[in-house]
This record gives structure tokens, C-alpha cells and sequence, in this order.
């Protein structure tokens, strides 16, 4: 079973899709410091379809899919931008966070994976895993 | 989010209350640079600041750096919850000074 909601790429909209993922992980066994990493993770991934994606435009849109396995939940951020490729998604090479890939460094250091979804749609799929516990 | 700022002995305070994201983040830079270029020295205090994002570490991280350009002192107070687990996170905790309170910076500089 899914929980899935459909935002605006207005930058207003972080404040709502947050709040959404807090929601969505009272369902799920998270510490309340994970369910903090995992918002920032989130919003984070949203923050950069915004800037990167929509070059800051509100008139694109966002889908954010939750679900759950057995000892994991999956958050799935869905856009309709122009595909971009794993290499765009390069963790950073050293621990400490730079500017300019700050977003980047937080959602590796808190998701357990990282990965693009294949699909036969237009846009992106992007899957951060979280395990429980 | 609010931001109020107001003089404690020899240094501007910037309180930041509520949550900082890509939507608010570019225009509080912009008010702690225009301080810093002033010549003030900073204090931001995170105490009520309930969430902040990369867009906000990395505005501060621009304050910070202008704030050495400028040889003016720059602080962070009062980092909790969220806000205190994303400097951390960064490792800009080992960057920024960071204190307790307005105090206990305030009163020793």
C-alpha cells in the first residue's frame, strides 16, 4: 500500500510536501531523529527538481510516493522534467559537505540507497530507501 | 519564517524563527550580507528556527565567508533539533563557531 501526493514546483510547496513525509512516517518504526533526516532528505531531493528541473518555475509539479516493505519504507519523488543521468546523481567524493552540493550530501548521508527508477514515461523517478530501525 | 535583528553589546543578532528553506533562504542571506558588509559583527541565533535546508547552510556559509573578508566576527547560537542534526549532518558544525546563547558569545567578545 502507497500513500501519494501531487505538489506544485512552487518553492511555497516544500513547507506542505514536509509536512506530508512527517505524516507519512508516523505510520512507519523511525526514530523521531530519522524522521527528521528522512524530511530533510525529501525535501531536499523536491528542492533540487525545483531549482534544477524547473529552473524555479511554479508551474511544473511534483509526485511524492511513500510505501513500505518489511523493514524499509521507499520515498519515490516523481517530475516530468528532462531526464537526467546517474552521473548527475555522483555522491560527493569526500565526508565533508561543500556548498553546491550540500543537497546532494545530505540525502546520500541519510538515504540507506539512492537510485533513478526506470520507467517508459517522461520525467524522473528518483527512490530514496530508508530502513527501520 | 520571521527574522528579527537587534544589538547586543558589540554585535548585530539575527533571530531566526520558523523554517528556512529554498523559498526564504536567498532573501536572509541578502539581510545578513548587507550587515556584514556594515562592518557588524554577527550573531545568528537558530534558538526558535524549527528547520533549515541546504539552501539555508549554504546562505550562511556565504555570510560566513563574507563575514571573514570583512574581518567581522560570525556566530551560530542556540542550534537544536532539526536545524542542530543538519549542521552535523554537513560537518558545518566544525566550521562555524558555534555557541550556547547570545550570552555566552556577547558577553566575551
Amino acid at each position: 500500500m502507497s500513500n501519494i501526493k501531487t505538489f506544485s514546483s512552487c518553492t511555497s510547496e516544500l513547507k506542505n510536501i514536509r509536512g506530508f513525509v512527517v505524516d507519512a512516517c508516523r505510520e512507519f518504526p523511525f526514530s523521531e531523529d530519522k524522521v527528521n533526516e528522512i524530511v530533510l532528505a525529501v525535501d531536499e531531493a523536491c528542492a533540487n527538481v525545483i531549482r534544477h528541473g524547473y529552473h524555479m518555475s511554479s508551474k511544473g509539479c511534483l509526485e511524492v510516493e511513500i510505501s513500505s516493505g518489511d523493514d524499509h519504507a521507499l520515498f519515490v519523488i516523481k517530475d516530468v522534467c528532462s531526464q537526467i543521468t546517474g552521473k548527475q546523481l555522483t555522491p560527493p567524493e569526500n565526508d565533508l559537505c561543500e556548498p553546491g552540493g550540500l543537497g546532494l550530501c545530505l540525502i546520500y548521508h541519510v538515504a540507506e540507497t539512492v537510485r533513478l527508477i526506470p520507467h517508459n514515461g517522461k520525467g524522473n523517478w528518483l527512490e530514496l530507501m530508508m530502513k527501520f530501525g | 519564517m520571521n527574522i528579527e535583528i537587534e544589538k547586543y553589546n558589540n554585535y548585530q543578532v539575527i533571530k531566526l524563527y520558523g523554517e528556512v528553506d529554498l523559498s526564504n533562504s536567498r532573501s536572509i542571506k541578502l539581510d545578513i550580507i548587507k550587515l556584514i558588509k556594515s562592518k557588524n559583527n554577527i550573531i545568528v541565533d537558530f534558538t526558535h528556527l524549527q528547520y533549515i535546508d541546504s539552501s539555508g547552510m549554504a546562505s550562511l556559509v556565504e555570510a560566513f565567508n563574507e563575514a571573514k573578508e570583512n574581518d567581522t566576527e560570525f556566530h551560530i547560537v542556540g542550534a537544536n533539533g532539526s536545524p542542530l542534526q543538519v549542521l552535523q549532518l554537513t560537518r558545518l558544525n566544525t566550521v562555524f563557531n558555534l555557541a550556547d546563547s547570545v550570552e555566552v558569545v556577547g558577553n566575551n567578545g
